[in-house]
C-alpha cells in the first residue's frame, strides 16, 4: 500500500473514529490505602484494554491506584482484605471496549516495595507499562492477551523468588532486567508476535529460562560475565546463536565453565526465529 | 535537650505518617484508606479508618448517599454537586492527616434549596463526626513524644496546618534514606567550614548555609540553600519552592527541582508520556525500518513497479494492439498532431464525466422506458471511461515507443515501428521510467529530494499523458473517425511542428520497413529502419 493510501485510509478512519471518540467519557476512580503491618500480600491486578502501568507507591502507602474506565463495560475493584489485594476493573457487558486515542482507559497501580508479596497480573487489550524494579516479589505471575506489553525490573528484587511466569498471548513483549527479579525459574510462554527477553540484571544465584514459543520472533539478550547454556527444540525456526559455541545438543557460552552464575535456557519454538544478544 | 538523631526519627516518622496523625490526631480521625470515584453522574467517597466503621457518600445521578442511605436529592451541575466534587478533586491528592482536615474543614454552599441544605448539613457532620478523633471507639491517646522542645512541637502544629507544604515535603523525600537525616522546620540551618554532618540534611521554611560537607542529600522545602566556598553536598539537593546559590560549592549528585502544582505534575506526566511514545514510536520504526529493512521495502516496491509495467506493457498493450490497433493508431495520431487540444478536451472531459454519468443517468430514469437501460448506463459508463483512458495512455505509449525506435538506442533494438506491440511496451516503460528511478534512488538511502521530486515530475507527466489519451480518444471518438485526428481543420498552432510520426494523414503506421529519409529526424516521414 502505497503511503498515500495509507494517508487516505488513516484519514477515513481518523473520522469514522472521531465521533466515537468524543462520545467516550471516562470515569475517574481513585484509591489509596496506608501502609499497614502487612507480612504478607497475594496482590492481583486485572485490567481488559487500554494504558497499563505498574510501578512502586510512595512510602507510607501500600498501594495507589488511578483509573479511568468505561463506566457503561467496566466497574472499578479495589478490595483488600488482610493477606489479599485485588485491583483493577470487572467487565459488566461484554464486546463494549472502546477505546480512542483522545480518551484512552487507562489504570495506574503503585505497590509498597517492602511488602513481600506473590503479584498477579492479568491484563488483555492495549499497552502495559510495568516496572517491578524494588519490589519484594516472592512470585511472580504476568498475563498479557493482544497487547504491547513492556516489563522492567529495575532494582533487584529483595527477595528470592522460586518461579516467575509469564504468559504472552498474541503480543509485543519486551521486559527487561529480568536477572533483577531474583528467580531461580523463569517461565515463558508465548503465543504469536515478538518477543524480547533481556536477562541481564544482578543474578544472585543460578536461573533456569523456559521459553515456549509459537510463532514470532523470540530476542533473548543475556549479561557478559555470566555462564549460559542454550537448548532448543524448534521446528522452522532460524537461530542465531551469535557469541554461543555448540557442544552435543546444546550452545555454551565460551566462559560456561569459568563463570560463577550460570543461566540455563531451554527454548521450544516453531516457525519464527531466535536472535541472541549480549549486554556489556 | 534530644539528640539530633532522636529529633530525625521523630520528625521523620511524622512525615512520613506516622507523626502526622498523630500530631493531628487531637483533630482527625487516622485514615487508612480512601476510595475516590468521579463520573459523569457519579461522585462517591469512602474512607476506612483504623478503627471504627467506614465512611461512604456517594452522589449518584441526583441521589445523595450516607453509607448506603440515601439522605436527599441533588441537581447535576448544582452548587452542592459541584462543591462536592471539588471537595473530591482536592482529597484525590492529599492523604493521611492533610486529608482528614480538608474534608473536616469541608463546609456546603450556602446557596442550596431547603432539602439539598438538610442533606448538605447531614454530610458536613457526617464528615465532621467520622473524621473526629474522638469518633474512634477505644482509640488510644495520641502519642506524644516525650521530652519534645515547644519550639517543635510548633513547628509540627505549623507543618501539620499547611498540607500543601507536607506534600512538597512528602515529594521531596520521596528517595531520601530516612534511617539518617536531621529536619529543621522553620528555622535557619548554618553547617560551618570543617564541620561535617552524617546523613541528610532536611530543611523546612529555612534556609541552609553550607560551607562544611553533608555526607548525604539535602532537602529545602521554601528556603534556599547557600553553597559556598568549601562547600559539599555528597548526595543529592531537591529543592521545593526553593533556590540554590553556588558560591563556589559543590553538589556531588544531581540537583532537582521538586514540583508540586498539580498542573505542573500533570503537565510533567503527560510530557513524559509524549516522550516515551515518541521514543517507542521512533524505537519502533528504527526497529521495523532498518537498513536492511527499508531496502527490503524498497526493493519490494520497485519489483511491484516493475511488474505493474510489465503487466501494463504486455498484456495491456499487447491485447489493446491486437484488437484496437487501427484505433489506436488514430488516437495516437490525433494526441501528436494536436496535443494541446488533446489534452484541453481532455481537461474538459475529466471534468464533464461525473455531470454526464449523472445527467445520463436522470434522463434514461426520466424516459422512464429507459429505466430499463439505467443498469447498462451504470456498469459500462465507467466502464467505458476506463478503457477511454487505458486506451489513450498507451496509445500516447505507442508514440513515445516509436520515438524510442527511431533513437536506435543500442541494446534497443528489438523496439520496431513495424512491430506495434513492442514499442507499446518501450512506451509504457519510457513513461514509468521516472518512478522506476525514484524507487532505485531510495533503494541506495540518499539523494531523497531528488526521488521526491522525480515522483512529483512523474505524477504530472502520468497526469498529462492520460488527460492528452482522453482527449484524443474524445476527439477521434475512440478512434473511429480518423479525420478528426486531422490537425489541419482546427487550425492547431502545433500544426508546425513536426511530429514523431509526421504529417501523413493515414491513421494506420506502415507495417513494412522503410528506407531512412535523407532529411534530419523529426521530418515527415521520419521512419527508422527496421531490421526484422
Amino acid at each position: 500500500m502505497s503511503r498515500v493510501q495509507l494517508a487516505l485510509a488513516a484519514l477515513l478512519v481518523a473520522l469514522v473514529a472521531a465521533p466515537a471518540a468524543r462520545a467516550q467519557e471516562l470515569q475517574t476512580f481513585t484509591a489509596s490505602r496506608r501502609l499497614g503491618a502487612e507480612r504478607d500480600l497475594h496482590v492481583r491486578v486485572t485490567y481488559g484494554a487500554g494504558r497499563f502501568t505498574v510501578g512502586s507507591a510512595p512510602a507510607g502507602l501500600l498501594y495507589r491506584m488511578q483509573l479511568r474506565y468505561d463506566e457503561d463495560a467496566f466497574t472499578p475493584v479495589a478490595e483488600y482484605d488482610p493477606g489479599e489485594l485485588h485491583l483493577g476493573v470487572e467487565s459488566i457487558k461484554k464486546g463494549h471496549i472502546r477505546m480512542g486515542k483522545q480518551d484512552t482507559p487507562e489504570l495506574q497501580v503503585d505497590l509498597a516495595r517492602g511488602v513481600p508479596m506473590e503479584l498477579s497480573l492479568d491484563f488483555g487489550a492495549g499497552r502495559a507499562n510495568v516496572d517491578l524494579g524494588g519490589l519484594s516479589l516472592k512470585q511472580l505471575q504476568v498475563h498479557t492477551g493482544a497487547a504491547e506489553a513492556r516489563l522492567d525490573v529495575s532494582q533487584p528484587n529483595p527477595l528470592g523468588m522460586e518461579r516467575a511466569e509469564l504468559e504472552v498471548g498474541a503480543a509485543d513483549f519486551s521486559a527487561r532486567r529480568l536477572g533483577n527479579l531474583n528467580a531461580r525459574r523463569i517461565e515463558v510462554n508465548a503465543g504469536v508476535g515478538d518477543v524480547s527477553l533481556d536477562l541481564t540484571g544482578a543474578w544472585r544465584e543460578d536461573g533456569a529460562v523456559s521459553v515456549n514459543m509459537g510463532l514470532g520472533s523470540l530476542e533473548l539478550r543475556f549479561p557478559e560475565g555470566v555462564g549460559v547454556k542454550l537448548h532448543q527444540k524448534t521446528f522452522l525456526t532460524s537461530v542465531d546463536a551469535q557469541g554461543l559455541v555448540k557442544r552435543g545438543d546444546s550452545y555454551y557460552s565460551p566462559d560456561w565453565d569459568r563463570t560463577t552464575r550460570h543461566i540455563t535456557v531451554d527454548i521450544q519454538a516453531a516457525f519464527g526465529s531466535i536472535d541472541i544478544r549480549w549486554a556489556p | 535537650m534530644p539528640s539530633p538523631r532522636k529529633l530525625s526519627r521523630l520528625l521523620c516518622a511524622a512525615l512520613l505518617g506516622a507523626l502526622l496523625p498523630a500530631a493531628a490526631g487531637a483533630q482527625t480521625r487516622e485514615v487508612v484508606s480512601k476510595q475516590i470515584g468521579v463520573g459523569r453522574a457519579q461522585a462517591s467517597l469512602r474512607l476506612e479508618f483504623a478503627q471504627g466503621d467506614p465512611l461512604s457518600i456517594r452522589f449518584d445521578d441526583g441521589s445523595i448517599e450516607l453509607n448506603d442511605q440515601t439522605i436527599g436529592s441533588y441537581d447535576r451541575g448544582d452548587a452542592l454537586d459541584t462543591a462536592w466534587r471539588e471537595l473530591l478533586g482536592d482529597a484525590v491528592s492529599l492523604d493521611d492527616g492533610a486529608l482528614a482536615q480538608r474534608l473536616r474543614d469541608w463546609t456546603p454552599p450556602g446557596k442550596v434549596a431547603g432539602s439539598e441544605a438538610e442533606a448538605a448539613q447531614r454530610l458536613d457532620r457526617a464528615l465532621e463526626d467520622a473524621l473526629s478523633a474522638s469518633a474512634a471507639p477505644n482509640a488510644p491517646a495520641p502519642p506524644s513524644p516525650p521530652g519534645a522542645p515547644a519550639d517543635m512541637d510548633r513547628a509540627m502544629r505549623a507543618l501539620v496546618g499547611r498540607p500543601r507544604r507536607l506534600q512538597e515535603l512528602g515529594r521531596a523525600i520521596e528517595d531520601l534514606d530516612l534511617s539518617r537525616v536531621q529536619v529543621h522546620v522553620g528555622e535557619d540551618v548554618r553547617v560551618a567550614e570543617g564541620e561535617t554532618i552524617p546523613g541528610s540534611v532536611v530543611v523546612v521554611d529555612g534556609d541552609l548555609e553550607l560551607k562544611g560537607e553533608i555526607d548525604g542529600s539535602v532537602v529545602i522545602v521554601g528556603g534556599a540553600l547557600h553553597l559556598d566556598e568549601g562547600g559539599r553536598v555528597t548526595g543529592d539537593v531537591h529543592l521545593s519552592d526553593a533556590r540554590i546559590f553556588r558560591d563556589g560549592g559543590e553538589v556531588e549528585g544531581d540537583v532537582s527541582n521538586v514540583r508540586f502544582d498539580r498542573g505542573d505534575v500533570d503537565r510533567d506526566r503527560i510530557r513524559d508520556e509524549i516522550r516515551r511514545e515518541l521514543r517507542e514510536e521512533i524505537r519502533g520504526r528504527e526497529r521495523s525500518m532498518g537498513p536492511l529493512g527499508r531496502t527490503g521495502r524498497e526493493l519490494g516496491e520497485l519489483l511491484g513497479i516493475l511488474l505493474g509495467v510489465i503487466v501494463m506493457g504486455v498484456l495491456g498493450g499487447g491485447t489493446a494492439v491486437y484488437f484496437a490497433r487501427e484505433q489506436m493508431e488514430v488516437v495516437a495520431e490525433a494526441a501528436r498532431k494536436a496535443p494541446l487540444r488533446a489534452g484541453a478536451v481532455g481537461l474538459a472531459g475529466a471534468f464533464l464525466t461525473l455531470p454526464a454519468f449523472v445527467l445520463g443517468g436522470l434522463a434514461l430514469i426520466v424516459t422512464i422506458v429507459g429505466i430499463l437501460a439505467l443498469p447498462f448506463w451504470l456498469v459500462l459508463f465507467p466502464v467505458a471511461l476506463c478503457l477511454a483512458l487505458i486506451v489513450g495512455y498507451l496509445a500516447i505509449a505507442q508514440s513515445v515507443g516509436e520515438w524510442v525506435a527511431r533513437q536506435r538506442f543500442s541494446n534497443l533494438d528489438w523496439v520496431r515501428v513495424s512491430n506495434p506491440y513492442t514499442t507499446v511496451f518501450a512506451g509504457v516503460v519510457a513513461l514509468s521510467l521516472w518512478l522506476i528511478v525514484a524507487h532505485v534512488i531510495e533503494l541506495f538511502g540518499f539523494l531523497r529530494f531528488v526521488s521526491v521530486l522525480l515522483h512529483v515530475l512523474g505524477a504530472i507527466l502520468t497526469c498529462v499523458v492520460a488527460l492528452i489519451g482522453f482527449g484524443a480518444v474524445l476527439l477521434t471518438r475512440g478512434g473511429r473517425r480518423p479525420a478528426y485526428a486531422d490537425a489541419s481543420s482546427w487550425g492547431d498552432p502545433w500544426d508546425d511542428e513536426p511530429g514523431y510520426g509526421g504529417s501523413s494523414p493515414s491513421p494506420a503506421a506502415p507495417e513494412t520497413p522503410v528506407e531512412p529519409p535523407a532529411q534530419p529526424a523529426g521530418g515527415s516521414t521520419a521512419e527508422p529502419p527496421d531490421t526484422p
